[in-house]
């Protein structure tokens, strides 16, 4: 008897088979990309919804398309940067502003502490003189005789205030004259 | 002849006769081998599953994660931005309602624009010339670059009154209106 190996026979599939197969598997393939596609779209709705109050406050839409909204959305950050820097800089500015005019107030604060000298008899301003950091005022105090202060108002002076004072003695009065130095 | 012949066929299952009848077609003619059909398989749908789904997946979970963090990262500048402006404004508005730069500039018959005003001279009393002294030291819309002030008073009067009506006070001013605080 003849011995038959079946094992050389040439396995075969039928074309039709073979295309239905791979439609099938290219079915599976963009069902799968349609699927992921849904689950980014998702994602991305959920994204929109929970942000909607940011993307409303600065008129931005996301359209779908992340690498486009990547864009947009590098795009509003560096314009809000940007308006960061503005508003820091306006603030800087203010701040600078506020310094200087801090030192009007406390050199106004100091000539009106020393002016309001109230054992004085007559308090006479004759010149002020102010530059924004340094200034100058100068003034004549009159006291009666026997009610002359030694002390000048404010007790106590400032750190950055010169006080140069000379006298006059009348007979009934005596007269200071008071040089006074705000500043470096 | 031929029709006595046909008579004669006896089908195996008669479920075959439609079979038998249908023509086939041009796919079913033609046959590949297993190993081909499996190679050509793997080399269609690998690849493809590979850009469509593997590919498409990676590229959109990074560029999800790279638009959440974006949009994180963009809300709190937001917020910044908002919080910025609004310590801002709110300090504008303060210095605003202190500022009486309209009032200096019509007692010094100039414009309340900002900008600078050099050499601005006045003359007037103690009683009108110490609150506008005052004033322009103490708004906040004024920055004073140099102010001397004098009085044609040399010398004081002694007497047990206060300062004549005679005394008048000479100002002499440069100053600049803020932009800010207008």
């Amino acid at each position: 008897m003849e011995d038959i190996s079946l094992h050389s026979k040439k396995r075969s599939i039928k074309m039709f088979d073979f295309v239905l197969l791979l439609i099938v598997g290219l079915g599976m393939v963009f069902a799968g990309h349609f699927v992921i596609s849904r689950i980014f779209a998702g994602n991305l709705d959920n994204l929109s919804r929970s942000k909607s109050f940011l993307l409303n406050e600065l008129n931005l839409e996301l359209t779908g398309n992340q690498a486009r909204d990547l864009e947009l959305v590098k795009k509003e950050r560096e314009s809000l940067n940007l308006e960061f820097g503005k508003y820091n800089r306006s603030i800087n500015e203010l701040i600078s502003h506020i310094d200087s005019k801090e030192n009007d107030v406390l050199f106004l604060n100091i000539v009106e502490a020393y002016l309001s000298d109230t054992k004085a008899l007559q308090t006479t301003f004759n010149k002020l003189e102010y530059n924004g950091d340094t200034g100058e005022v100068l003034y004549y105090v009159v006291y009666e005789q026997n009610k002359i202060s030694e002390k000048l108002s404010p007790l106590e002076v400032p750190n950055n205030v010169v006080v140069n004072i000379s006298r006059t003695e009348f007979s009934d009065y005596v007269l200071k004259l008071v040089n006074l130095q705000v500043g470096e | 002849m031929a029709e006595n012949e046909n008579k004669n066929i006896t089908l195996i299952s008669p479920k075959y006769k439609k079979r038998a009848k249908k023509g086939l077609s041009r796919l079913d003619k033609k046959a590949i081998s297993a190993k081909t059909a499996i190679i050509v398989l793997l080399c269609v749908i690998l690849p493809t599953f590979g850009y469509f789904v593997a590919f498409y997946a990676y590229t959109g979970l990074t560029s999800v994660e790279n638009l959440t963090r974006e949009i994180n990262e963009l809300e709190n500048t937001f917020k910044s931005v908002q919080q910025l402006k609004q310590v801002y404004n709110n300090t504008i508005d303060k210095l605003v309602k202190l500022s009486k730069t309209d009032e200096i500039a019509a007692k010094l018959d100039l414009s309340s624009q900002p900008g600078e005003y050099n050499d601005i001279k006045y003359k007037a009393g103690p009683e009108e010339m110490l609150p506008l002294v005052n004033m322009l030291f103490t708004d906040p819309g004024i920055k004073i670059n140099s102010i001397l002030l004098r009085s044609n008073l040399g010398f004081p009067v002694l007497s047990k009154t206060r300062l004549e009506s005679g005394v008048m006070l000479e100002l002499n001013v440069n100053y600049t209106i803020s932009r800010q605080i207008q």
